[in-house]
């Protein structure tokens, strides 16, 4: 209900058109008993604009639509494919392809790299067991020859590093470098192991070792033998007997020919690969490049 | 909607949101871009847009345009405000009437259109609230407050002849 404190609010509503017929009654009953409210119910309902009339919009005819597809054609639109730019050679752009031709021929070579290493991986093998009947037999000669020159024995003796060229492979023998101790259990062992203790059984029937064996020097001297792999008899131990060699070690270097970086590469390979033989050898070694290491059984 | 419904909006409506936007913005071929983009934009919505609310449609889609219109021409309407007052003077040689247009261009973009919308086309509070993206106790507050001013304006002497 209109009064004093919310006259204000009624006005408003009445000058927005927000009462109804009785609401609008009971303002204008209010103001009549109120005159001095009058003015400013007046000056409110003089706020209200009335619309313009004679203001129209004179475009109308250019938003009629005759039909759906006249106004489609209105707003879409065709290319003209007409219209080519002339100059598109100059916008013509190459990226450097990225060619693998080289990296294909790199990988062949490398995988040809690879199988030839691998074979000649398994060569090594072949030319130890070659080369330690070579050494046997040629000790068993040299042994039916018996003491041949002594001067030649001699000068090896003095030349401690002395290389004896052989064919096309070097033989080199160092002082003290052969030191085996004669053992019964040597024997045995020897036995049990053909291809690492063969060469020592050889040895041993022909000649006896003492520090520098200048039987030894004498046999590779009159007979070239060629020990081509290196045997390393380190610690061969067993339930019967317990042979120490003390380091020792049979050193014959390979021919410098042999010697190639790519053979290098091969070591390192069969430092992982190589580590077991297959038991045909019957022996249990681990090989470190040139260099085998027999395992106790 | 199809092409005839969208004719008779056209006859229907083209005047008064055209009227609504020209005391807003002032300018004639603004105007009438703003209602030419509005049918446009109803059109394009003709599957959306029934008869019954095409007028509030129309409104809202041209009282946004105006919004962004009043946005990017802001230093256009800071050389119309050196305008307005000369002919603030000239309208006090017109009457009354003037003197109300005068005043109500004193008043915000936002309170302007709620005295428009509900004086020109008899809107509720809720109607124009969904126009103006407002609720209706916003609008009435604002309606109301804009009032106030127009009768504070009106009421000062200096400013009645």
């Amino acid at each position: 209900m209109i009064n004093i404190t919310n006259y204000e609010t009624f006005f408003l509503l009445y000058a927005d058109n927000e009462l109804t017929a009785d609401e609008r009654d009971n303002v204008l009953f209010f103001v009549n008993e109120n005159p001095e409210l009058r003015d400013e119910f007046e000056s409110i309902i003089s706020t209200v604009v009335s619309p313009e009339r004679d203001i129209v919009y004179a475009g109308k005819h250019f938003l009629y639509v005759d039909s759906a597809d006249d106004l489609e054609k209105m707003y879409s639109f065709k290319p003209n494919l007409e219209i080519q730019y002339p100059h598109k050679e100059e916008l013509y752009r190459y990226e450097k392809s990225f060619r693998i031709g080289w990296v294909k021929s790199f990988m062949v070579a490398a995988s040809i790299i690879l199988i030839a290493g691998l074979f000649w991986m398994l060569i090594p093998a072949n030319d130890q067991s070659k080369e330690i009947k070579t050494v046997a037999n040629k000790q068993e000669i040299s042994s039916t020859k018996g003491s041949s020159s002594r001067l030649k024995k001699e000068r090896a003796i003095n030349q401690p590093n002395a290389i004896t060229s052989i064919g096309d492979k070097k033989v080199a023998i160092v002082n003290n470098i052969v030191k085996l101790k004669k053992n019964k259990g040597v024997e045995k062992k020897i036995d049990n192991s053909e291809s690492v203790v063969s060469s020592t059984k050889q040895v041993e029937n022909s000649f006896e070792i003492q520090n520098i064996s200048t039987e030894v020097v004498d046999q590779i001297m009159v007979d070239p033998i060629v020990v081509a792999e290196p045997i390393f008899v380190n610690n061969i131990e067993s339930n019967d007997t317990r042979i120490r060699q003390d380091n020792s070690l049979v050193n014959t270097n390979i021919s410098p020919t042999r010697k190639t970086p790519f053979r290098g590469i091969i070591r390192k390979i069969s430092r992982i690969i190589g580590k077991d033989r297959p038991e045909s050898d019957q022996v249990k070694f681990i090989q470190v490049a040139n260099f085998q290491l027999a395992i106790a059984q | 909607m199809t092409d005839k419904e969208f004719n008779i909006c056209v006859d229907a409506y083209a005047d008064p949101v055209y009227r609504f936007i020209l005391k807003n913005l002032k300018q004639e071929e603004d105007a009438r871009d703003v209602v030419q983009s509005a049918f446009e934009k109803m059109w394009l919505n003709r599957e959306k847009v029934i008869n019954e609310t095409a007028k509030s449609f129309l409104f809202t889609v041209a009282y946004n345009l105006m919004i962004d219109h009043i946005r990017k021409n802001k230093r256009v309407q800071l050389t119309e405000s050196f305008k307005e007052e000369i002919m603030i003077g000239e309208g006090i040689a017109h009457g009354f009437k003037r003197e109300l247009e005068l005043a109500l261009d004193r008043l915000t973009t936002l309170q302007k259109s709620l005295i428009l919308l509900k004086d020109y086309e008899g809107y509720s509070y809720d109607e124009i609230g969904k126009i103006t993206g407002l609720n209706g106790s916003q609008v009435k507050v604002y309606l109301h407050r804009a009032r106030l001013q127009l009768k504070t304006y009106i009421g000062k002497p200096e400013n009645i002849i």
